[in-house]
């Protein structure tokens, strides 16, 4: 296994970002523990369900003794946003096998998305870190449930590690800035997060994430038109050459924030 | 009914992860679409740093956590290194609860 083999760089990947989502674990396993539910019945929504924030809303509401449909609906609307992780990931599926297609849905969570969205590797490579890194944050996340609701709360709320979550989301997204319409997406899918926060069910997140793309895409079209229009204005200027247009022209993909 | 409920969400969730993977992995999506799709992550990611700060069941923030934020932010993005970035993150928001601030 050579250091840039897809498993190797995987694991690290997973391993490193597991370790945020410890605490959220934990304390998923502790509310598990303090509902009327069934231990093992609880813990089962870590590998049927696997997702934090949806195995803790339908736990709270299950526990507050809300009606079983509500839960449902509300887990449901929770999730609601992985429809965009399938849509944004379903081009890099056209070379993979029809095994692989049905399996791997199952291992889409956010970290899970966010490391392997942006990855350049061949089919065959991303398939192996996939699977490698989905299988480290599934196996991770069965334990830790499983610890928390063995042990109980074992870090003071007051420790505040609940925050490494958001900063590692943060960290994952400015990481991976580097285009003017990333940056107008991420900025506008965040404050419309921020206005829409009060709606139930995370909903706003979903909200945040529509604006947010349609954000990005419009600043996308903007900057091509713009840059197609300084073009042809400049050629029109310009008296014509024999030879063909200098080779180098801006591209509007490229722009760079920084 | 609970074991029903659990089983249904599950389900649920696997459609919602599964099915534009099913449905489009062999179809070429028109460009605006496609255009689109780059920006699902920098546009969700977002807005859920957002939803996990301010959303109906975060705890609250305030001036450490958004220290904390802007620090980690910068690092993020002079480094490159997302655990350089936790770290300052909460180092700096650790700082000042001891603080008082």
């Amino acid at each position: 296994m050579s250091a840039r083999s897809p498993t190797r760089r995987a694991l690290v990947a997973s391993v490193s970002l597991f370790v945020p989502a410890i605490p959220f674990g934990l304390v998923l396993g502790v509310a598990i523990g303090e509902s009327p539910i069934n231990n093992l019945l609880g813990w089962s929504t870590s590998s049927i369900i696997f997702g934090g924030a949806s195995q803790l809303t339908l736990i709270s509401i299950l526990a507050a003794g809300g009606a079983p449909f509500s839960a449902l609906a509300a887990a449901l609307a929770v999730n609601s946003r992985h429809l965009m992780y399938s849509a944004a990931l379903s081009q890099r599926f056209a070379d993979q096998p029809r095994w692989f297609r049905w399996c791997a849905p199952y291992l889409l969570i956010d970290q899970q998305f966010a490391i392997t969205e942006a990855l350049e590797d061949s089919a065959d490579d991303w398939r192996r870190f996939y699977l490698t890194s989905g299988l480290v944050f599934w196996t991770f996340w069965q334990t830790v449930v499983a610890l928390g609701l063995a042990l109980g709360p074992l870090v003071p709320h007051s420790w505040g590690l609940d925050f490494a979550v958001p900063l590692m989301f943060l960290g994952l997204v400015v990481v991976a800035l580097n285009r003017v319409p990333a940056v107008v997406a991420s900025l506008s899918g965040a404050a419309a997060a921020w206005v829409f926060g009060g709606l139930p069910n995370r909903l706003g997140l979903l909200v945040g994430g529509l604006v947010g793309v349609v954000a990005g895409t419009l600043a996308d079209r903007d900057r091509v038109d713009v840059v197609e229009e300084a073009e042809d204005l400049a050629a029109d200027a310009i008296p014509q050459h024999d030879h063909p247009a200098p080779a180098h022209r801006p591209d509007p993909d490229s722009g760079d924030v920084s | 009914m609970t074991l029903l409920v659990i089983l249904l969400a599950g389900v649920g969730s696997y459609f919602f992860r599964g099915v534009f993977i099913l449905a489009l992995a062999d179809r070429t999506p028109p460009p605006v679409v496609a255009k689109a799709l780059r920006y699902v992550g920098p546009a969700v990611l977002s807005a859920l740093v957002a939803t996990d700060l301010w959303g109906p069941d975060a705890a609250a923030v305030g001036a450490p956590e958004l220290v904390g934020l802007v620090g980690a932010g910068l690092a993020a993005w002079r480094t490159r290194n997302l655990i350089v970035s936790v770290v300052v993150g909460m180092g700096l928001r650790s700082v000042l609860v001891v603080l008082g601030l």
